[in-house]
């Protein structure tokens, strides 16, 4: 009994979590002419990958694919290698005014894009950045980086102190320490990290409508907005080519997220 | 020695802080200065300096109250039904039933859709004539005409709320099960031996266990909720009539259809300020918690 | 970890993947200039000097897309010596695009633009004036209610790449079933009209009422049917808000509420199209592009074109894009020869046939195949009553200001008087009165 109580709730719940889901395939499947329809059906009638093969035509698309890929991999790794540095430094070294700097790199979390737009704006213009990869990829980083360097240093705090100082006094230096005896144990949690970072890069709009203006430049989040044209939006393509940019995530998602459970919950949160 | 050490720690911290300070700190002292000028990109004949005249021209204007109140309902609204539903979800998938695995996949992968296409689809979902969600409605007999979601300023609004929540409810659902997983069964099982039903289990284990991780979870949520763009842009773009304009919407329109850059930066001055006072209010709580 | 190797390497496949899809095209593009440009070298005694232009669209839409890439391939092929950088931009952030890029100078060498923004363009420094560069009589060349759009404060700021009016769609069996021998021609008979369309979840009208530009564009004509004017003739002050203009919000109001779908207010142009197309509204007004879209999408509509229905006059809005060139420019030259050959004669014709545009040049007006078009001559007849926007450097606000207040009136925030002199208070702010 308590069991198809539960069943039937779990059921309702995850219908509609995945409806959306559902509904995005269904009308990536659909022919033009069955897409404006005013008694809408859930299974379409006729089943085609039309849509598919057109947004895959497109080059366009493929570019906004291809510079989120690249966009998004970078600043995940720079997101990941400062991190890892900074956390060790905060974990590692007592030093006066440590807890308040630590408090400031949240901060810097917490601070709404919106509010930087403006300045970011001119200061890229002042560096030749804009409309640039790498005014992109240094501005994403900002956005995962303050996190992340928070979950490294509770990560950093879980590996014994005594590991790095064994290390020394067998000779090697502060910093090798660090690469050959502490990182290795800490990769569960650059891999949380990494995934963290990824998806906020994945997912970023607003900096990409304002620090670009070439298709060239253009990443996914905008690339799919401007599917919308003057003449209204055709939405088995849109659908489609939303399909395709979920399946990145997903397969960082599928191989990684024992990973990025544990590394969440040992880093940011306590046990 | 100390000073050595603690100058070798700064070492590791400085890449990331010279990101931070060049792309967060130094623009955001550029934004307070930016809200004491005048800078209309459309006239940049005018530029000026002119004190606190923006803020001025803000407070005597009623409108900043209301878009106040649109993004606390927003914000509060979509926290606390994350919140409640995350709790409920996690609670589920805390099951040892068969299939509990495949719920869990179910319940994460709307995680993974940008939410600009989350956006995309759920507007298309709620469009009056050709959305499935009328459709069903009516075909299940919960309503008898087409509602227009997305064109009454009330039902905008509790559409955009549910659209958000929709998309934060996954992670808040993988946090709060990662959680749940850490009380240890045996207090379960001591009270079930003193006779404690479900729902006192709940109460006097689940929750108190759960408390830190549901505060933390829900001010990050709040700050995060707060802050969004890409979920309101895309789906009314602040309207009908700005029953949907939050803070950073109001700021965005001001910077990028008015191109008032100053009045923008003014906006986003006291949107800091706001920001800060949740912001202190966190880390009195992440102290009390003491994570650090 | 071995499960992070296989993770890292399907994403390098992906990156990969994508990375060479665009160099293939890319290089594809790319080839039949690069011949022709050998050809010009070892043909040509003089070598003339590379350069290459920048250039920006707006419209990401198919349509857009291979018109002009079609028009630089042959452009390039023509002009071997120049090449052209192309982007598109979609329409909706065009304005803002052109105005941040103007802001931190990193303008193209020219652009495709809507009329309403370019007096802003203008206002901004930016737009370099085009009169030193062609002689007296080329402007002749030009419909006139095209080329007036381009002047501002006498001189020349752009050509004319794009030429519109519009006029009133109906589905013909509708209007036969309803008992009306014939299409509504007076708001009266209009409203009549719609009313009778509305039943059974069908709608008479499909309005646009969202709080952007194109709600202005479907109000305007009624402002002017009526007699009313958006500013006065020496654009310095508001006149939306008379009594004619009022009579026009309160028409437009009584459309919406009886005979339109609430969910209108959210409804963009392509939208009302779209209800148009799946026969979920009886009429809308759209530009001379839409005969077209039914052919793809709903060949099986009989449907009809009318007029805007008027009160006092006939009116319908004429729209005009334009290709400019920004005085940042540094390759001026060859940035005109663009200019020239993308708004020539063939390419016009060849657009208005593309795109269903009506032609700007007043050599394609008498071009067979154009006059010979029903729908395309029903466009080139009302030219006459088309009425185009002020130019002025204010007008994208006062857009915005006109379509709040509509949106205001619309939902019944405000009524339709108050809601027009509020915008005309705004607007009046903004011309410095």
């Amino acid at each position: 009994m308590k069991r198809l109580l539960w069943y039937i709730t779990i059921t309702i719940f995850a219908l509609f979590m995945i409806f959306p889901l559902l509904w995005m395939i269904s009308t990536a499947l659909k022919p033009t002419n069955e897409i404006f329809s005013l008694t809408p059906s859930f299974i379409p009638e006729n089943v085609t990958f039309q849509s598919f093969i057109d947004v895959i035509k497109m080059e366009s698309y493929r570019r906004y694919l291809g510079n989120s890929l690249f966009v998004a991999i970078c600043s995940t790794i720079i997101s990941v290698l400062l991190s890892s540095l900074a956390g060790y430094g905060f974990s590692r070294f007592y030093f006066k005014g440590r807890k308040r700097l630590l408090h400031i790199f949240l901060s810097a979390q917490m601070i709404p894009g919106v509010i930087l737009l403006m300045p970011i704006f001119f200061i890229m213009t002042n560096l030749k950045l804009m409309d640039t990869y790498l005014g992109l990829i240094l501005a994403y980083v900002t956005f995962s980086l303050p996190f992340s360097t928070w979950i490294m240093t509770g990560f950093y705090k879980r590996i014994p102190r005594e590991l790095d100082e064994a290390a020394m006094i067998d000779g090697a230096s502060r910093f090798k320490a660090f690469v050959k005896v502490v990182l290795p144990l800490a990769s569960p949690g650059m891999v949380s990290t990494a995934i963290f970072s990824f998806l906020v890069a994945w997912d970023e709009f607003l900096f990409t409508l304002t620090l670009t203006s070439s298709e060239e430049k253009r990443t996914l989040p905008y690339g799919l907005y401007s599917f919308m044209t003057q003449y209204g939006v055709e939405w088995n393509n849109l659908m489609a080519a939303s399909i395709i940019a979920i399946i990145p995530p997903l397969i960082i998602f599928l191989f990684l997220h024992k990973y990025f459970l544990r590394g969440f919950t040992s880093g940011a949160l306590k046990e | 020695m100390r000073r050595r050490e603690s100058l070798t720690g700064l070492l590791f911290i400085l890449p990331a802080l010279l990101v931070l300070c060049v792309v967060v700190f130094y623009p955001l002292t550029w934004t307070f200065w930016l809200s004491l000028q005048e800078k209309i990109l459309i006239s940049p004949v005018n530029d000026q300096f002119v004190g606190l005249a923006h803020f001025q021209k803000i407070f005597t204007d009623a409108n900043l109250w209301k878009y106040i109140w649109i993004t606390l309902v927003f914000t509060i609204s979509s926290v606390a039904i994350k919140v409640v539903f995350g709790m409920i979800g996690a609670l589920l998938l805390h099951q040892n039933y068969p299939g509990t695995k495949v719920y869990w996949s179910l319940f994460t992968i709307p995680w993974l859709i940008p939410s600009v296409v989350a956006a995309l689809i759920w507007r298309w979902m709620l469009h009056e004539q050709f959305g499935i969600i009328n459709q069903v409605l009516i075909s299940i007999g919960v309503i008898d005409t087409q509602i227009p979601w997305l064109s009454r300023e009330f039902l905008s609004l509790v559409s955009v709320i549910v659209v958000d929540a929709w998309v934060g409810l996954p992670f808040m659902i993988i946090v709060c099960l990662a959680g749940l997983k850490t009380i240890p069964e045996q207090w379960y099982e001591a009270a079930k031996v003193d006779g404690a039903n479900s729902l006192q289990q709940f109460s006097n284990i689940t929750l108190p266990s759960m408390k830190t991780i549901l505060l933390v979870m829900g001010t990050l949520s709040f700050i995060g909720t707060f802050n969004s763009f890409n979920i309101i842009y895309t789906m009314t773009g602040g309207g009908p009539i700005n029953a949907t304009n939050t803070l950073v919407i109001y700021i965005y329109r001001t910077a990028f259809t008015q191109y008032n850059f100053g009045l923008a930066s003014a906006l986003a001055v006291i949107t800091f300020m706001i920001i800060s006072i949740i912001v202190i209010y966190y880390r009195r709580l992440l102290d009390r918690e003491g994570e650090f | 970890m071995k499960k992070l190797i296989y993770l890292l390497f399907s994403l390098m496949l992906l990156l990969l993947i994508t990375a060479c899809g665009n160099e293939e095209t890319a290089s594809e593009a790319l080839s039949p200039n690069e011949s022709k440009s050998e050809d010009a070298i070892t043909s040509d005694d003089q070598t003339v000097e590379e350069v290459t232009i920048t250039a920006w669209v707006m419209g990401t839409d198919d349509y857009w897309r291979s018109y002009h890439d079609d028009l630089v391939e042959r452009f390039m092929a023509e002009y071997p010596h120049i090449k052209v950088d192309l982007d598109y931009i979609p329409w909706g952030e065009g304005e803002n695009q052109l105005i941040t890029s103007a802001a931190n100078k990193t303008l193209p060498d020219v652009s495709t633009i809507a009329g309403r923004w370019t007096a802003q363009m203008v206002a901004m420094e930016v737009v370099e004036s085009l009169d030193s560069y062609f002689d007296s009589n080329f402007s002749n060349e030009f419909v006139d209610a095209a080329w007036n759009t381009t002047q501002y404060q006498d001189e020349t700021w752009g050509l004319p790449v794009g030429f519109t009016t519009t006029g009133l769609f109906y589905h013909a069996d509708w209007l036969e079933e309803a008992g009306f021998s014939e299409p509504p021609t007076t708001w009266d008979k209009f409203l009549e009209v719609a009313k009778a369309f509305t039943n059974d979840g069908k709608y008479g009208f499909g309005l646009v009422g969202d709080n952007s530009m194109e709600t202005t564009m479907f109000w305007a004509p009624f402002l002017w049917g009526n007699g009313g004017d958006i500013l006065t003739e020496d654009m310095s002050k508001a006149i939306f808000n008379s009594p004619e203009g009022i009579e026009a919000l309160q028409f437009y109001k009584e459309l919406y509420r009886e005979a339109s779908p609430e969910g209108s207010i959210s409804n963009r142009r392509g939208d009302s199209q779209n209800l148009f197309l799946t026969g979920a509204v009886g009429m809308t007004t759209v530009g001379p592009w839409f005969p077209k879209f039914i052919e793809d999408d709903a060949p099986e509509i009989e449907y009809g074109i009318t007029p805007y229905p008027l009160k006092k006059q006939p009116a319908n809005l004429g729209t005009a894009d334009h290709i400019v060139m920004f005085n940042t420019s540094e390759k001026k030259e060859a940035a005109w020869t663009f200019m020239e050959f993308f708004t020539n004669q063939e390419n016009d014709l060849k657009w208005a046939k593309h795109q269903g545009f009506i032609p700007y040049r007043e050599a394609n007006l008498n071009d067979e195949e154009i006059t010979s078009n029903e729908d395309m001559a029903f466009f080139l007849n009302v030219a006459e009553d088309a009425i185009s926007y002020p130019t002025l450097p204010e007008w994208p606000q006062i857009d915005q200001a006109i379509a709040d207040a509509i949106q205001q009136a619309l939902i019944g925030t405000k009524t339709a008087e108050d809601a027009l002199n509020d915008a005309a208070a705004i607007v009046n702010e903004l011309l410095g009165n």
